[in-house]
């Protein structure tokens, strides 16, 4: 009896200091390294992108960077656009993704229209942060490429006039 | 108190300079040599035949050397499926276009314009014509 009830002393000895340790790490972090999500999303957004910045824009798929382009002159967004990397402040990159209406959509939905996609970033040369991302989807595109061009220079003019959330 | 009023004269006088210089890079000087690159599906072609034909005062030159500036851009035609002319009755193609006009000495973009047809007329020609229609209200506008 009185050798069971020292076994059963010792053996919650033993275990207490690995169960108070694994209290402890399942309350803290697993790893310190890692940056939290809410500080790497303000690394991108902090640093503003002022008025007549010279921006490079990259060839992006399907010729999307001349639509970009297009869409930054409706929109009278204030940047000056360069076609030399090494004259630029600032680089623009991208993807852009193009889904035509198939038979279906057609005979179904009576539609003809186009699904865009795209998503862009824009970094800052000199110190290499990405100081704006955007991506747009459209469904049913009316104007095509066009359309999500024009969507990324609007973003773009909102960033510039500190008003993209 | 005279240095304060030459100072502020001298402002008044170089500011409307310094505002113009901002905006010169954007000017496309009618009579300008223009070098139009090549474009997928031919439509540089389309687009030096627009020019001529809305009479844009630029003169179009073989020698990207000889140019001061370059058009580029990108153009991609949609041709009526099955579908389309069996539900709709419809043989048009839908054409998009878009282009820029980089000034070859400062490396700026002058211009740019993008257009979307859906159901074009005339193909590719109408959104070759509608690039140059806009091309030339731009030259003529001087902003």
């Amino acid at each position: 009896m009185e050798s069971s009830f020292v076994k059963v002393v010792l053996s919650v000895l033993l275990l207490s200091p690995n169960a108070l340790l694994q209290t402890q790490e399942a309350s803290q972090p697993a790893n310190e390294n890692v940056v939290p999500a809410e500080a790497t999303a303000r690394i991108i957004t902090d640093e503003s992108l002022p008025r007549g910045s010279r921006l490079y824009i990259a060839s992006i798929s399907n010729g999307f960077e001349t639509y970009i382009t297009a869409g930054i002159e409706k929109k009278k967004v204030p940047v000056v656009i360069v076609a030399d990397r090494t004259k630029a402040e600032y680089e623009l990159t991208g993807v852009s993704d193009s889904d035509r209406a198939g038979w279906a959509k057609m005979l179904f939905l009576g539609s003809q229209q186009t699904n865009e996609a795209a998503s862009i970033k824009i970094v800052n040369l000199k110190t290499g942060n990405v100081v704006f991302a955007y991506s747009v989807n459209k469904t049913n595109s009316v104007r095509g490429k066009q359309s999500a061009g024009e969507a990324v220079a609007k973003h773009i003019n909102e960033k510039i006039e500190n008003r993209f959330h | 108190m005279k240095s304060f009023l030459l100072g502020l004269l001298l402002i008044v006088a170089l500011a409307p300079i310094a505002v113009s210089q901002g905006s010169d890079n954007k000017m496309i000087p009618a009579g300008s040599k223009v070098f139009v690159a090549v474009m997928e599906n031919g439509f540089d072609d389309y687009l030096k035949a627009s020019l001529q034909a809305k009479k844009v005062p630029l003169v179009v030159v073989e020698k990207k050397d000889s140019a001061d500036f370059e058009i580029s851009g990108h153009a991609e035609t949609q041709k009526a499926s099955t579908a389309k002319k069996v539900i709709r009755l419809d043989w048009h193609s839908n054409e998009q276009a878009s282009i820029q006009l980089v000034n070859l000495k400062t490396s700026e973009v002058a211009f740019a314009y993008s257009v979307n047809k859906p159901s074009s007329a005339h193909g590719k020609k109408s959104t070759a014509e509608a690039c140059a229609k806009h091309l030339k209200e731009k030259i003529e506008s001087k902003e």
